[in-house]
């Protein structure tokens, strides 16, 4: 090398530029491109076989509601193993499946119809209200258990449609009375690849229980009212509204999948196994589940995939053991119109005989204010008055809380510069259980070794570094979106009106870092009444 | 990612590539990295370079169906495509004209702090390779930040080695006139040659 090189080589060795890549620009990338890919394949159409569907919301659901509940158990009283053999990321191969999807809609000119099947299994008869009130009344291992995984499971399946700004909407497709036969649900789609135009409906023998549809200029909604009343609800699309780019994201066996849920939120992969479908279809089957605080993985989904095309070919819903559902395509073909009008002017409007499944409007996460927080809390819920000096956003999302209803969950998500981003969260059934498990550790004489006492009537405790210490930091983390860092930590609150919140930091903190923020906490409604 | 797939060689994987979406995904994951650090280090922004690596996939994506070669021929003609887009990136954009503004008002505001300053010395870097012409970037910054050898820039370039030597030496001494205008005598090592 002549002297010239290698000292310009020196000196480009002395400059220290960032150029690390960031992998959520490279797999945010990887999913363009698969969809990319999926459209300008060359492959042979795959347009074969079948189908099944599923959801994201619910895994984000189920992660959030998880965040919020499991961490309950922790209080010493249960421990847990949370691993996985994950060998992919669960969000990187559904979103493989999610541009393989697309490609059977766009494989064909014309008019292509999905059927899909979906079985729903009865259930065991829970009431977590019920379940909550046991512990309440004498906490015992088993009936923590109970209430624990009760709250974990889901007994609907979501179900999405296309709404007239062009946003997805989600639905619950459930059993409406008790029966101990499977009911079957015929979901069957029509998507016309040069206009946009689809309609869908879902189905038990006759009986329609849901539909959707878009006929250029309108979107329509047909469901079930009060008093099993089918009424058909049309609207004018508006401005923003764009039929989405990949009809498999509001149709078909992948809907809600490839939507903005960000990866963190999907389950990790616990199994990867290989079987023939009846049809002879060799697929992959991946399970995809969060480990329980005891852990043990029984509740989780089964996703096969086709080993050739990618495809979801089936999708089994396990929950606490039990398969509460199956969905599978039945048909993927071109014909050349659809069953039923662009506009559902076949359906029949008016009183319906009675279903064994029903579906109705999901009440999903939403992002509020502090005000509307404050307003919507049926307990004390508390936010910093001062936010931390290293975090640079906070939203606030708002969950149903259904085993103690009207009651609401909140977490509040602090972003945070430095990666410390924090996660608050609190609510009505959160505060029950912490209570009973609290009370048990008073009832038995043991003291609580308290981490900090604030001036303002706070108490915090952190765990010590034992097995199981960090998971359900590391849960609620994962749950608000962030990959959770080996040196998280995570507390557990008592404000002064006896209400508890969880607090999940994910990264180091010091000791006045830590009492800083918790003597930042304020009541929402003092927050909002506050000049400052 | 498949462990079958995984464990592929780049030659197996981009016959695979063709008809499996799991063997192109892992392709580009091998690969992700490499392009999105030539970008940055063509760029200097690290948001451009993100820009810039999902346009050179996407080419790839388009293309990948024409493309017929082996591991190496691959490896080259993502960088020719990355260095394509980023030519044709700097030649289009007004960002050329406006990030070379900067870096010259920079340059004229530092004159007079310490050089041994990182930042510093980076700015003047990025003035003075932007200042070249889009083949002496490629060039200099395949040499310096990936390490390329002249035969491996010459097939990236489709260009001889010979040819490629000269054209680095008169990037370097373009480069060095350009550093040294802008202030900079003291170079890696402490030692004040005053030159590079």
């Amino acid at each position: 090398m002549v002297d010239y090189e290698k000292q310009f080589e020196n000196f480009v060795r002395g400059i220290d530029f960032d150029d690390t890549p960031d992998p959520k620009h490279r797999d945010k990338l990887e999913q363009n491109l698969l969809t990319v890919l999926a459209k300008t394949s060359r492959r042979p159409n795959p347009l074969r076989e079948i189908w099944r569907t599923i959801m994201n919301s619910r895994m984000t659901k189920l992660c959030a509601a998880a965040a919020v509940l499991i961490l309950v158990a922790t209080v010493g009283w249960l421990s847990s193993k949370h691993g996985s053999n994950q060998q992919i990321p669960s969000f990187t191969l559904l979103a493989r499946a999610c541009a393989a999807e697309r490609m059977l809609f766009y494989s064909t000119a014309g008019i292509t119809h999905i059927a899909n099947e979906i079985i729903l299994y009865p259930g065991p008869e829970r009431d977590e209200g019920q379940l909550l009130s046991d512990l309440e009344s004498d906490v015992t291992a088993d009936k923590n258990i109970a209430f624990v995984k009760s709250w974990l499971s889901y007994r609907w399946l979501p179900i999405y449609s296309l709404g007239s700004d062009g946003q997805p909407r989600e639905h619950k497709l459930e059993l409406t009375e008790r029966t101990d036969e499977a009911v079957v649900v015929y979901d069957l789609a029509w998507y016309d690849t040069a206009t946009g135009r689809f309609a869908r409906v879902l189905k038990t023998g006759n009986q329609v229980l849901f539909a959707n549809a878009y006929d250029g200029v309108s979107i329509y909604v047909a469901n079930k009212g009060p008093g099993g009343l089918l009424k058909i609800e049309k609207e004018s699309v508006t401005n923003e509204f764009q039929v989405p780019d990949n009809p498999a994201d509001f149709l078909g066996i992948a809907a809600g999948i490839s939507g903005s849920i960000p990866r963190e939120h999907f389950p990790p992969i616990q199994d990867v196994t290989t079987e023939t479908l009846e049809n002879g279809t060799q697929v992959r089957v991946y399970k995809m589940g969060f480990a329980d605080p005891w852990g043990k993985v029984d509740t989780y989904y089964s996703f096969k995939i086709d080993t050739d095309t990618d495809v979801i070919d089936e999708i089994e819903c396990v929950v606490d053991g039990q398969i509460t559902s199956v969905h599978r395509r039945v048909v993927a073909e071109s014909v050349d119109s659809p069953e039923f009008s662009w506009d559902l002017s076949e359906l029949t409007t008016g009183p319906t005989d009675r279903s064994s499944a029903n579906v109705e409007a999901s009440a999903g996460a939403n992002i509020v204010t502090v005000q509307q927080m404050a307003q919507l809390a049926t307990c004390p819920v508390y936010v910093f008055a001062r936010e931390p000096s290293w975090t640079y956003d906070c939203k606030i999302y708002d969950l149903p809380d259904e085993t103690s209803a009207p009651g609401r969950f909140f977490s509040a998500i602090y972003h945070a510069k430095d990666g410390r981003d924090i996660v608050l969260t609190q609510g009505e059934s959160f505060n029950r259980y912490f209570t009973a498990i609290f009370g048990k550790t008073q009832e038995l004489g043991k003291s609580v070794p308290w981490t900090y006492v604030s001036d303002n009537g706070f108490k915090a405790l952190h765990q010590s570094d034992k097995e199981g210490e960090m998971w359900w930091t590391k849960f609620a983390l994962k749950s608000a979106g962030f990959e959770p860092r080996a040196n998280r930590v995570g507390y557990i609150l008592i404000s002064p009106a006896n209400t508890f919140s969880v607090i999940a930091i994910n990264g180091p903190i010091s000791e006045q870092e830590l009492q800083e923020l918790i003597d930042s906490l304020i009541n929402a409604k003092d927050y909002v009444e506050s000049p400052d | 990612m498949d462990s079958a797939i995984e464990g592929l060689e780049n030659k197996d994987l981009i016959i695979q590539a063709r008809t499996s979406y799991n063997a192109f995904a892992s392709l580009y994951r091998r690969h992700y990295d490499a392009i999105f650090k030539y970008c940055a280090h063509r760029l200097f922004d690290r948001h451009l370079a993100e820009d810039i690596t999902s346009q050179v996939f996407l080419k790839v994506v388009e293309k990948f169906h024409s493309f017929e070669g082996n591991e190496r021929q691959f490896h080259n003609w993502l960088y020719r495509i990355a260095t394509n887009t980023v030519n044709e990136h700097l030649r289009r954009s007004v960002r050329r004209k406006t990030a070379l503004k900067i870096f010259l008002e920079q340059s004229n505001n530092i004159k007079n702090s310490t050089y041994e300053d990182c930042t510093t010395k980076l700015a003047i870097l990025k003035q003075a390779i932007l200042s070249l012409k889009p083949r002496y970037q490629t060039i200099i910054t395949l040499r310096f930040f990936e390490n390329f050898k002249l035969t491996e820039i010459a097939k990236v370039l489709s260009s001889s080695p010979s040819t490629v030597r000269s054209q680095l030496a008169r990037a370097l001494a373009k480069l060095r006139k350009k550093v040294v205008a802008a202030g900079i005598t003291k170079l890696a090592g402490g030692e004040d040659n005053g030159r590079l």
